[in-house]
């Protein structure tokens, strides 16, 4: 059962990669999915309030949220949704991508993902303060690396460069990280610990 | 999350059932679909989604999928209809159809289903884990 997501997953991909041949399917589902998955957001941060009481919290009348939660309304214009995200306290994320990138973030339909979380300080600090920590754990791994193996420093950039995008995929939406272990997973020795900031750093300890 | 079953008795991959009608469908009915498959598996609960709704009458016993959508000014209503189970957290799809402005359709579609969802309880083989697309 563990691994039943996984199998969802790689099922996703490889069956929308084949449907994405056809243009028509391709365009149809971004405009689906998009519409579709903005109206259940709009449902989700309703929650057990009525659309008259969700209104009044966005600033809004009671039709535009019944609008909103149509998936089949489409004038939703970026005012609209900068003015929700402001509301609600929430972060907003609106770009054009390559159909890969947009296969890899649409796959995350958590809850989380569904109705991310208002504005944390703590979280944002706690999220910076282990992002840095870890960035400078890789830097440190890559310039190790570079000295005991300097013909595998492509492969170990490569790495890191994975590890990366796992983190930033895992940091905004909650992803599950892939079974493949990070660059950092791969070459840290049993027993060990990341390096405190303030300590001077050196790759003696990595040996 | 919520788990697909289909009703496809001749399935060793499709046909035969929800596939068959499915896989004939145009790419945009197909697109459109599997969005709205696809955020119904997301959920953990179907009680609160506007698009499965319990059917009554006839259809008793049967839950309805609705996705509607708009091709230009032309408003499209697919359903399709299937039931909670057999076991806990999952939604069997029985048979699809193309909705007109009369519900005289249902009075096909109702009895089919249920002549489907009798046959998948008696044999749960009838209806594998599915995905869309």
């Amino acid at each position: 059962m563990d691994e039943e997501p996984h199998a969802v997953g790689s099922h996703r991909l490889r069956s929308l990669a084949e449907e994405f041949h056809n243009k028509e399917f391709r365009d149809t589902y971004v405009a689906a999915h998009t519409r579709r998955f903005l109206a259940r957001q709009m449902r989700k941060f309703r929650g057990e309030m009525s659309q008259t009481e969700f209104a009044g919290l966005i600033d809004k009348q009671q039709t535009i949220v019944s609008r909103l939660e149509n998936p089949n309304y489409s004038g939703w214009t970026l005012g609209t949704l900068l003015e929700i995200a402001n509301k609600l306290n929430v972060g907003l994320f609106v770009r054009f991508v390559d159909f890969p990138t947009f296969l890899k973030y649409t796959a995350v339909q958590s809850e989380t993902a569904m109705r991310p979380a208002a504005y944390d300080q703590q979280q944002v600090d706690d999220f910076a303060r282990i992002e840095s920590e870890q960035k400078l754990v890789e830097a440190d791994i890559l310039r190790a690396l570079e000295i005991m193996q300097p013909n595998r420093n492509e492969a170990a950039k490569n790495a890191a460069q994975q590890a990366q995008t796992e983190s930033m995929l895992h940091a905004l939406f909650g992803l599950e990280r892939s079974g493949a272990p990070t660059l950092t997973e791969k070459h840290q020795p049993q027993n060990w610990a990341p390096i405190p900031l303030q300590q001077e750093r050196g790759i003696a300890s990595l040996r | 999350m919520v788990a697909l079953r289909c009703y496809d008795p001749a399935s060793d991959g499709g046909g035969g059932g929800i596939h068959l009608w499915f896989n004939g469908l145009s790419p945009t009915y197909r697109a459109q679909i599997v969005a709205t498959l696809e955020l119904i598996s997301a959920e953990n609960s179907l009680d609160e989604l506007d698009e499965v709704k319990p059917l009554r009458g006839a259809c008793e016993g049967l839950t309805e999928i609705i996705v509607d959508f708009l091709i230009g000014e032309q408003e499209i209503h697919i359903r399709i209809l299937g039931f909670r189970g057999p076991n806990r957290g999952e939604l069997t799809l029985l048979t699809g159809f193309e909705k007109t402005n009369d519900n005289a359709i249902y009075g096909f579609y109702c009895p089919q289903a249920h002549h489907r969802k009798e046959g998948v309880l008696r044999d749960g083989r009838r209806a594998p884990r599915c995905w869309f697309p």
